[in-house]
């Protein structure tokens, strides 16, 4: 028995012996490489910290020589930086930067150049302006011409209503079509081909302008009133549009030439000529026949 | 059992428990260790720097300290030549239009009448006088 647990004992120190040499690392071997790794792990760390603000430091540097070299030369490196906005179509900025150079450098010799460079850039940044303002014009010009077509048309429905034997029971459509018809009787200074084709809108205006003239000489007493309530205020609302700059006057004598002279002693001061429309009669049965004719001029002014 | 076989079970868990480390643990920092160096070798290549022992690596980093110091040191005197540059003429006329751009007319104004007083000689006086009279001007309307 005590043989045998000697001999366990010896089998047990050789597992030992086997596992600390074979399986194992001694201590201060193993000590040892744990200090090395402590050691190059601060040094790694700190020499990481160290890049970091050698690389801070460095950019900082680059920034100040940066600014040094601004600061030396003032004025160019000024000049420069607007130029570099102008360069890159930034507009806004490369306005104010040659303004803000034009004040802090007034005796440079680049002033011309940023004077020159401000005028280029004014008309671009004011481009929108003159665009807006050219589109005010143009609806301006839209609406004197509608103005214009209407009180045309108008002028001319009270004519037909006149002449037309006070016919109160025509429709719209025939209204409308007497309109057109009319207006191949317009005088060439009246662009009437175009009221078919380019302009529809102070076409329009012009039979609007027609009928609401027609309609206008009906008698409110024939009608129902709610009926004669709503010509009034159509009426008196195109009576407005009609009078508020736009007017006629009307002159006749036996020649175009005197008629016209009658009709323009009635326009008042400063009124602008929009038109001029000229009508005859005539005594004999056939207009081609030599008999007296008596001429009528209708001018459409705007007054002033 | 007797007291001979128990002094030997003893002196294995002693020579098991104390003595040795497990192999395993060992090359875990092992390799950690070659991983910081790797680190190391990597950020020194990128410097420039050769490190062949753990020493190399710690004069490296004196190196680099020496380096950042002198930036430092650089960097001061930088501030110190921007401090200069910004006392000059030029550089006080436009910081006091560059107010003017931030609407800051009161300011401007002070910095106009501040750069008249420092540079009483200078070619710029009749333009800053005029800004001041605008200055003036600008600042009445608006209080209005």
């Amino acid at each position: 028995m005590k043989v045998q647990s000697q001999k366990i004992i010896l089998v047990l120190l050789a597992i030992c012996v086997a596992t600390l040499t074979g399986c194992g690392v001694s201590q201060s071997k193993h000590q040892e490489a744990v200090k090395e790794l402590e050691k190059i792990k601060s040094v790694l760390v700190e020499q990481q910290i160290t890049l970091q603000e050698i690389q801070n430091e460095e950019r900082t540097i680059e920034a100040k020589e940066s600014e040094i070299k601004k600061l030396k030369d003032l004025e160019n490196s000024t000049f420069d930086d607007a130029e570099a906005c102008f360069k890159a179509h930034d507009t806004t900025n490369a306005y104010r930067a040659y303004i803000a150079f034009v004040r802090d450098f007034p005796e440079s010799s680049k002033i011309s150049l940023a004077q020159d460079k401000i005028s280029k850039i004014k008309w671009v940044l004011d481009a929108p302006i003159r665009e807006a303002q050219a589109k005010a014009v143009a609806l301006a010009q839209t609406e004197d011409l509608k103005k214009t077509a209407f009180a045309a048309g108008y002028e001319q429905g009270k004519d037909d209503r006149q002449t037309g034997g006070d016919d109160a029971s025509k429709s719209d459509v025939v209204l409308r079509a007497n309109a057109i018809s009319s207006i191949n009787f317009l005088p060439n200074s009246f662009p009437r081909r175009n009221y078919y084709k380019d302009y529809p809108v102070p076409r329009d205006a012009y039979i609007a302008g027609f009928i609401a003239g027609y309609r206008g000489s009906v008698s409110y007493a024939s009608l129902h009133p709610q009926e004669a309530a709503e010509l009034r205020s159509q009426n008196e609302a195109n009576a407005r549009m009609v009078n508020s700059t736009v007017r006629t006057v009307k002159g006749d004598g036996s020649s175009k030439g005197d008629a016209y002279a009658a009709a323009r002693q009635k326009l008042p001061a400063g009124a602008e000529e929009i038109n001029t429309v000229y009508d005859w009669s005539s005594s004999g049965s056939d207009w081609k026949t030599t008999g007296t004719r008596h001429y009528y001029c209708k001018i459409t002014y705007r007054a002033k | 059992m007797n007291l001979q076989h128990k002094g030997g079970v003893a002196i294995m868990l002693i020579l098991l428990a104390g003595c040795g480390v497990s192999n395993q643990a060992h090359q875990t920092v092992i390799s950690q260790l070659a991983d910081a160096k790797h680190s190391l070798d990597k950020i020194n290549s990128t410097l420039g720097l050769v490190a062949n022992s753990d020493r190399d690596y710690e004069s490296n980093l004196a190196s680099l300290h020496t380096r950042l110091n002198d930036l430092k040191d650089k960097n001061a005197e930088l501030t110190g030549q921007i401090a200069k540059l910004k006392a000059q003429e030029d550089f006080v006329f436009q910081s006091a239009g560059g107010k003017i751009d931030a609407k800051d007319f009161q300011g401007a104004l002070e910095a106009y009448k501040e750069f008249i007083d420092k540079y009483p000689s200078s070619h710029r006086i009749a333009t800053a006088t005029n800004l001041i009279a605008r200055l003036e001007q600008t600042l009445k309307t608006n209080r209005r």
